[in-house]
């Protein structure tokens, strides 16, 4: 299968997880995910990999009405 | 703090222990929160993105692999597929300011400090063109589309698309070396 390519997979993943990977595009990525444990390693390497744009924001609280219709 | 407290917190989750998760809710939802707020722009999508993403680590918490990232990457990234989604759903445009743009270095932050496998990302982060870095910045972060960031730093469409895919392989070789 074409997108099982390590290099194809990898560019995949790392567009899935940058968030620029879309429509039609992103739904299928997402059944391969589920399809392929392979597919998921990679977006789980690309998650760790750029998290640190995440994690590095200053945190914000968010209202208590998020916690309550939790 | 991620070893010692996010992840017993996590497993006590995983077995329906609501005490459990109203503390990690209180240690990581400021994170949680401040991605999908800077994803969104708009707070009560933001409300809902955070909500959402609670609810989906509340029944998965069993599903996270320890092997496979930190709790608070996975948690982080359940928040921002959700946000993308609503993005996507609600049609949020992204006009960020000028002066928004990627941050000339990566800031820690008070409540969550960085490790030492974070330390190395945020050095790779900064080695990386600037053009490259905020390029990837403003559509991981800002959740901007290849469009929008085209618009957004004046450039043409395949620059921008071989800034970011430049940009993450540098990023990999960096953090494989």
């Amino acid at each position: 299968m074409n997108y099982l390519k390590e290099e194809r997979l990898n560019a995949l993943a790392a567009e899935y997880v940058v968030g620029t990977l879309r429509g039609k595009a992103r739904t299928r990525y997402q059944k391969l995910m589920m399809q392929y444990q392979a597919v998921s390693d990679a977006t789980a390497q690309w998650e760790q990999y750029l998290t640190g744009f995440a994690e590095t924001l200053p945190p914000v609280t968010p209202p208590d009405s998020v916690w309550e219709s939790i | 703090m991620e070893h010692e407290t996010l992840f017993p917190l996590l497993c006590k989750t995983a077995d329906g222990d609501k005490k459990a998760f109203a503390e990690l809710y209180k240690i990581t939802s400021p994170q949680l929160y401040a991605v999908a707020l800077r994803l969104l722009k708009r707070p009560e999508l933001a409300d809902e993105a955070t909500q959402d993403a609670y609810i989906k680590i509340w029944h998965n918490a069993g599903n996270y692999q320890r092997g496979k990232g930190t709790v608070l990457t996975w948690m982080v990234s359940i928040a921002r597929y959700r946000a993308l989604d609503l993005i996507r759903y609600h049609n949020v445009r992204n006009e960020v300011e000028l002066n928004d743009d990627a941050p000339s270095g990566m800031e820690t932050t008070q409540s969550i400090k960085l490790e030492a496998e974070q330390a190395k990302l945020a050095s790779c982060l900064d080695e990386l063109d600037g053009p490259q870095r905020q390029a990837i910045h403003l559509a991981y972060v800002n959740g901007m589309s290849h469009q929008e960031v085209v618009t957004h730093l004046a450039s043409p469409l395949g620059t921008i698309k071989s800034w970011i895919r430049r940009g993450l392989q540098s990023l990999q070789r960096c953090l494989s070396l």
